[in-house]
């Protein structure tokens, strides 16, 4: 292929038929000039040949070292299979026989009504002798409170079980 | 004289001389020195082709390591109608997918933070300067190829890169040479459109506009 040739099947890019491509990119292996050229022609071409990667002798050395390790390695220990079908039939057969021999639907005996669960609110929680109440917030049993023997005045919200304000 | 029924190192120096098929046969015949020889054959290629899938060298030789693993436990399974290459290739590719895959997984979870590492380290990557052109473009490869699917990566490393024909490339992938060529198409393109977004200084005034 003359270097016109392949240049101008290059510059189609992938209107071109791939064989006549593929020729063209054989030519870029055989011609500097062209290769030179090439991806101001097609930019992706531009990554037609990366520098090849350099692999020390040691690089070597390391992988054969490494995959000798792992040959050496024993290799896991697989779970002991149970022969799929087979199991799985069994299940079946077990499953089957077990709701034909099981008695009728069980029946429901009718619960009496459940009395409402009783209130859990017991109250407000005591508060300690150093502490006094100063006012009740609402129906939630919380409090503010203040220290009886300092200065300081000390908020504290006391709530008892739920302050949700059943 | 006594003479040494067997010497390692004239069964190496054997070895080396031999060409990958026979080096198949040894590896069959479970001979560790035929996996030790193929080992320096194929460390550099395997590492390149993964290198350029994975872009990340570490990750490679993980691959690597564990590929040619795979060859000697698989090794009764090589049909010496497969070349070794295309045999060994395969095993490669198909693990380098994998590994893509499941890093593409993890990085799905956090992607706005990963995307902007890699780029920093792009960047940080130009700004040694010294660099030469090549290693540059290998750099701006490494980044637009993460815009490929697993599959069109692989098949652009190998035919466009490594410049591996079409068949062997559909051999290595077990797909058909028109499925090769429409992956090649797909990758082309999202590649030159990438490249007009991020590095217009490397497309033709032309294909700017």
């Amino acid at each position: 292929m003359h270097c016109t040739q392949a240049r101008r099947l290059l510059q189609q890019g992938d209107a071109a038929a791939p064989g006549d491509r593929d020729a063209a990119l054989d030519h870029l292996d055989h011609c500097g000039e062209c290769a030179a050229l090439a991806p101001r022609l097609d930019p992706v071409l531009l990554f037609r040949r990366l520098p090849e990667l350099a692999v020390s002798a040691r690089e070597v050395e390391r992988v054969r070292d490494a995959v000798s390790i792992l040959r050496r390695a024993p290799a896991d220990p697989q779970p002991p299979r149970v022969a799929g079908m087979a199991f799985r039939f069994a299940a079946a057969i077990v499953a089957a026989a077990g709701l034909w021999l099981a008695p009728g639907p069980p029946r429901h005996e009718p619960r009496p009504p459940q009395s409402a669960p009783e209130a859990r609110l017991a109250g407000p929680v005591p508060l300690p002798e150093y502490l006094a109440s100063v006012e009740t917030l609402g129906a939630s049993g919380a409090y503010v409170a203040t220290q009886v023997s300092e200065d300081d005045l000390t908020l504290v919200i006391l709530a008892n079980v739920d302050v949700a304000g059943r | 004289m006594p003479q040494l029924a067997y010497s390692e190192r004239g069964a190496r120096a054997r070895w080396a001389e031999e060409h990958d098929l026979a080096l198949m046969e040894g590896l069959r015949d479970g001979d560790h020195l035929a996996l030790d020889e193929l080992i320096t054959r194929k460390t550099q290629p395997l590492l390149q082709v993964v290198y350029r899938i994975l872009g990340d060298l570490e990750e490679a030789r993980d691959v690597v390591q564990v590929t040619l693993l795979r060859v000697w436990q698989r090794r009764c399974e090589y049909d010496s109608r497969w070349q070794p290459n295309t045999w060994i290739f395969r095993i490669a590719t198909n693990m380098a997918i994998d590994t893509l895959r499941s890093r593409r997984s993890r990085e799905r979870s956090a992607p706005g933070v990963l995307h902007h590492l890699r780029q920093a380290g792009v960047r940080q990557e130009r700004r040694d300067g010294e660099r030469l052109a090549g290693e540059e473009v290998q750099q701006i490869f490494l980044e637009l190829a993460e815009c490929l699917t697993e599959k069109q990566r692989v098949v652009f490393v190998l035919r466009e890169i490594e410049g591996r024909p079409s068949h062997e490339v559909a051999r290595i992938l077990g797909c058909r040479e028109s499925t090769v060529r429409n992956h090649l198409f797909n990758a082309r393109k999202v590649l030159r459109d990438r490249m007009l977004e991020r590095y217009p200084e490397y497309v033709p005034e032309r294909l700017r506009v």
